[in-house]
């Protein structure tokens, strides 16, 4: 397991523990129109 | 570890206190040290992946060997780029091998990451078209004709009236709420602009497949553009800590969001909950340092997005099924939904 220089109290979050998949190809639209994401 | 490292992670703006990642991944509030920290890892996790996948698909063993000790340095880098981002998700994710000019691109923007901290957001200034620009936008013109509009947009790269606004929105927020203002800086690495022409459409967007870049409405003024930036920046946040958490066990499930018409997936709806939850609050802020003549716009746009929290906290409270960190972080923007539309703002 590769670890980053990244600990927080709790947990050590390493490389392993980041999914780099994407839920949704889809971007994100904002507001100010009347259509957002 | 090293405890000096650990301290850093514990560090945090002038509001929070001491925050940690794993804190700041059950509560809405921006903390933008541990903010830092979880884009330090998410983009690590990025920028290894990528040197590798190149060093994988080099036939020359010298180039290759280069790109793996590059890949071995960048598991201590702690930003990324879009160019980056789009390499992984618009070229590596689906099978295809870069280009001569864009593996060029992406080993210069690894080389850049590997060589020193993250630059302050760039405001425009770019003088040719980065690749992933155009395809951020297609995306957007996707997303628009699910809303039935049918969108003809026009990237703009410098404008000099869009990036005074933009100047003028960063230096508002860091006045209204220094801690949020920290989180835009941590992801927003740049803000490009587009036109849409007469055609009423959404005037903000960001991708994942060019995460850092926030794309504004060429006319967006500075508070409207200070919004924005909050809006996007939090979406950013949000795709880093869903890569290391999912916090919604059926994110794919359809629920009622506020923003569409059409249900949405749980993991959309779980986006807009947490831009609409930090935008009430962004908005209360902003009442508070702007002149009376902006406070009706400000007003209004706060009332709607209370609103908007209000049916996304709704929808994930009937819907969502959680993991204990998502469980943390709906419980906290339920105290937040609980102060009410008028009094949000943490003191």
């Amino acid at each position: 397991m590769e670890h980053l220089p990244t600990t927080v109290t709790e947990v050590e979050l390493t490389l392993d523990d980041v999914n780099l998949e994407l839920d949704s190809p889809e971007g994100f639209s904002g507001t100010y129109g009347d259509a957002e994401d | 570890m090293s405890r000096a490292h650990a301290a850093r992670n514990e560090v945090d703006g002038p509001e929070g206190g001491s925050t940690t990642v794993e804190q700041m991944l059950g509560s809405w509030e921006p903390a933008p040290g541990a903010a830092r920290e979880l884009r330090r890892l998410h983009a690590a996790a990025l920028n290894t992946h990528v040197a590798r996948a190149l060093a994988a698909a080099d036939d020359n063993p010298q180039s290759a060997q280069r790109l793996q000790e590059l890949a071995e340095q960048l598991r201590t880098s702690s930003w990324t780029t879009p160019e980056v981002a789009f390499t992984q998700y618009a070229i590596l994710a689906k099978g295809r091998t870069p280009t001569g000019e864009q593996h060029s691109l992406v080993l210069d923007s690894l080389s850049a990451i590997a060589a020193g901290p993250a630059p302050a957001t760039a405001v425009g200034g770019r003088t040719s078209m980065p690749e992933w620009a155009p395809y951020a936008m297609r995306l957007f013109e996707d997303d628009q004709v699910r809303e039935q509009r049918q969108v003809r947009w026009e990237l703009v790269l410098q404008d000099e009236i869009a990036e005074r606004e933009c100047r003028a929105a960063l230096e508002l927020l860091a006045d209204a709420w220094p801690a949020m203002a920290g989180v835009v800086e941590a992801y927003v690495r740049e803000i490009l602009w587009y036109t849409c022409g007469d055609v009423p459409a959404s005037r903000s967007l960001c991708v994942a497949q060019a995460f850092g870049a926030v794309f504004l409405h060429r006319r967006a003024d500075r508070i409207e553009a200070a919004e924005h930036l909050a809006h996007e920046a939090t979406h950013f946040e949000l795709i880093a800590r869903m890569a290391i958490d999912p916090l919604i066990e059926n994110g794919d499930a359809p629920a009622r969001s506020p923003f569409r018409a059409e249900p949405r997936p749980l993991g959309r709806v779980l986006h807009a909950c947490l831009v609409s939850a930090r935008l009430t609050a962004v908005l209360e802020r902003l009442q508070l340092v702007l002149p009376a003549s902006d406070l009706p716009t400000v007003q209004r746009r706060r009332a709607t997005a209370y609103d908007d929290f209000a049916v996304a906290m709704s929808s994930l409270k009937a819907t969502a099924q959680w993991t204990p960190r998502g469980q943390r972080l709906f419980e906290s923007m339920q105290e937040l939904l609980a102060r009410g539309p008028g009094d949000v703002a943490p003191s």
